[in-house]
């Protein structure tokens, strides 16, 4: 769709000299002005809840349900956190989540890229075939394989375990896509030389085209990550213990454990969501790219 | 296979043996390409292929977990065209795809063109703002925004209150399913945008500078200048809010968990509950693969309409 031709030669003053002459006339500032209220409104409105979020984990439990709401409290206290890490299963979750999610950010990352090279980069019977039926089953809605999932967990007796939690977010097609599609870029001039000298094509791979793919391979551990981390149906149907609940099963059962406190709840809710935020802060290119490539929600 | 390669080693015929040595040799490089391929293909086989056709044969059966499953051929489909709570998921499905589509695709388009303004200082501050929900779990979602949406206690009400807008019972069987919209709006809503907005700064400066010396004012830059530059983009990503709507479950299961009175039950919820709660599993696979049907037409469609715009 974009044509990288044309922009170039485009004078750079030209944007500036358009949007000064604009800002200077009386509609101009009337409409600058509509413009950041526009965007100070939409800012309150997504934020403003992750805020209210943070503010109601602080609160006291009698500041809770009142009319009218306290929005920020007066006492702000930490005993909701206190609470919710030493009286509750809350830290095991964290443990959890966080095991799932590395394992399968991990997992991913070796899986698919070591397929997504062969499918790039080698010709042997059978491969394209191959690649289509993988790339068919992306059409597959996830909940169709929830009920055979779990029954093929069940006979590798792997329910209530890490690995059942793991490892059937690895087979899915969207990192074989998305990899290929980006080792396809590299030139393979450096794989000639590389064979030339007498390199295998384990060291191929490890030595040429992993270092390459770094930026896909951040991209797809984003999306992992992310998709790992939030994950709920699978957890629901695949855990059987208390000690083997993930955050967002916790936090969705939370009131079937222990008893709806919403000051508990935020708490929690705040520690499910911070560490992908801040995650976001510092590898923001690598999310917006894995989002235009796969999507996250999907 | 060893053998094969002794046995041309006795053979006489030196171009036989380089050509039998040739075919060896290719035979030892697409052995060791699948050997890369084996972590992934045996989860490729046992997570998703045999799934796939374990759950149409399921769909077929009649039993649960424990029992004996029983062949019963079509009739999982038959009874779940004239199981009435499954209908009623289906429209409530609908019901979601058709409010949610549109609105966050206009909704997107508006945001990602304000957002994308030269003239707004702060825009990739912005711009992260608006992304901030997508990254949140839907457990976490829907748990605030229930706290949020308390009829009496309720921040959200509150807030109305000022403009004069009497209490809203968000979660009352008549206003669950908007809210449900709502929520998931506000949880999704920054994926549109984002996308719109890499789309838009695709949009050729040339043809927009061009519009305006030919004296189109913004509206019209707009109209028809960017939307039918990004119009794939829209139509792509219009396709997967429906192929994702039809397949809600998350925001649902925890804000209203389908209720009150089934009003906010969706196709998913309905397999989901089925198969583990009422441990019906053939009939959950038969709805399962009535929404695999559901989303390979859409996906048919859009690829018929993707072809004509591209011969256009």
């Amino acid at each position: 769709m974009s044509r990288p031709g044309e922009s170039v030669g485009k004078p750079d003053g030209a944007n500036a000299q358009r949007s000064t002459r604009r800002r200077t006339t009386a509609w101009g500032s009337v409409r600058l002005a509509l413009l950041y209220l526009c965007v100070a409104v939409l800012t309150a409105i997504f934020i403003g809840p992750f805020v209210y979020l943070l503010a109601t984990s602080l609160k006291q439990t009698m500041v809770l349900l009142t009319y009218p709401p306290v929005i920020f409290p007066k006492n702000p206290t930490l005993a909701n956190y206190v609470q919710i890490l030493t009286k509750t299963q809350f830290p095991r979750w964290i443990l959890n989540s966080a095991v799932v999610s590395i394992g399968a950010v991990i997992g991913t990352l070796i899986v698919c890229s070591l397929a997504a090279y062969v499918f790039a980069r080698k010709r042997f019977p059978g491969r394209d075939l191959l690649y289509v039926l993988i790339l068919s089953t992306m059409m597959i809605p996830g909940s169709l394989l929830l009920i055979p999932s779990f029954l093929v967990i069940t006979r590798l007796g792997l329910v209530d375990t890490y690995p059942a939690l793991i490892l059937p977010s690895l087979g899915g097609p969207l990192g074989v896509f998305m990899l290929r599609q980006f080792i396809q870029t590299i030139p393979d001039e450096l794989d000639q030389a590389a064979r030339i000298d007498g390199c295998s094509d384990l060291g191929i791979y490890w030595r040429i085209i992993v270092p390459l793919t770094k930026p896909a391979l951040a991209t797809l551990a984003t999306v992992t990550a992310t998709w790992s981390w939030n994950a709920l149906i699978w957890p629901l149907v695949v855990t059987r213990s208390r000690e083997m609940v993930t955050l967002p099963m916790g936090i969705a059962m939370f009131q079937a454990y222990y008893q709806t406190d919403w000051g508990l709840l935020t708490a929690g809710g705040f520690l499910s969501v911070a560490p992908l935020i801040v995650l976001f802060l510092f590898f923001q290119r690598y999310f917006i790219q894995g989002l235009t490539a796969g999507g996250i929600k999907g | 296979m060893s053998q094969e390669a002794t046995a041309v080693d006795l053979s006489p015929a030196g171009e036989l043996r380089a050509r039998q040595s040739k075919r060896w040799r290719a035979i030892r490089e697409s052995l060791t390409c699948y050997l890369f391929l084996v972590p992934y293909l045996t989860l490729f086989v046992v997570f998703v292929l045999i799934p796939f056709f374990w759950a149409i044969w399921l769909s077929f059966q009649e039993g649960g977990i424990m029992s004996p499953p029983v062949f019963v051929g079509l009739g999982n489909y038959a009874g779940g065209l004239t199981d009435q709570t499954f209908q009623t998921t289906i429209l409530n499905t609908l019901r979601y795809v058709v409010t949610v589509v549109p609105a966050v695709t206009v909704l997107g388009v508006l945001i990602a063109l304000l957002t994308n303004s030269s003239s707004l200082a702060g825009r990739s501050v912005f711009r992260a703002i608006v992304f901030f929900p997508v990254l949140a779990s839907a457990a976490a979602i829907g748990r605030l925004w229930q706290y949020m949406l308390l009829p009496k206690y309720g921040l959200v009400n509150y807030a109305l209150g000022f403009l004069g807008i009497p209490q809203i019972r968000w979660l009352d069987p008549g206003m669950a399913m908007n809210t449900v919209v709502m929520v998931a709006l506000w949880g999704g809503l920054g994926f549109y945008v984002l996308v719109y907005l890499a789309a838009m700064q695709d949009v050729p400066a040339d043809l927009l500078d061009a519009a305006r010396v030919d004296g189109a004012n913004s509206r019209q830059l707009v109209w028809h200048v960017t939307i039918p530059c990004i119009r794939p983009v829209l139509l792509f990503t219009s396709t997967m809010a429906i192929i994702w709507g039809f397949q809600m479950f998350d925001i649902v299961y925890v804000l209203t968990n389908g209720g009150p009175l089934y009003r906010t039950a969706t196709i998913v919820w309905y397999i989901y509950n089925s198969a583990f709660r009422w441990d019906q599993l053939g009939k959950a696979s038969a709805m399962g693969v009535v929404l695999l049907v559901i989303i390979l037409v859409i996906t048919l469609v859009q690829r018929r309409v993707f072809r004509e715009e591209i011969q256009r």
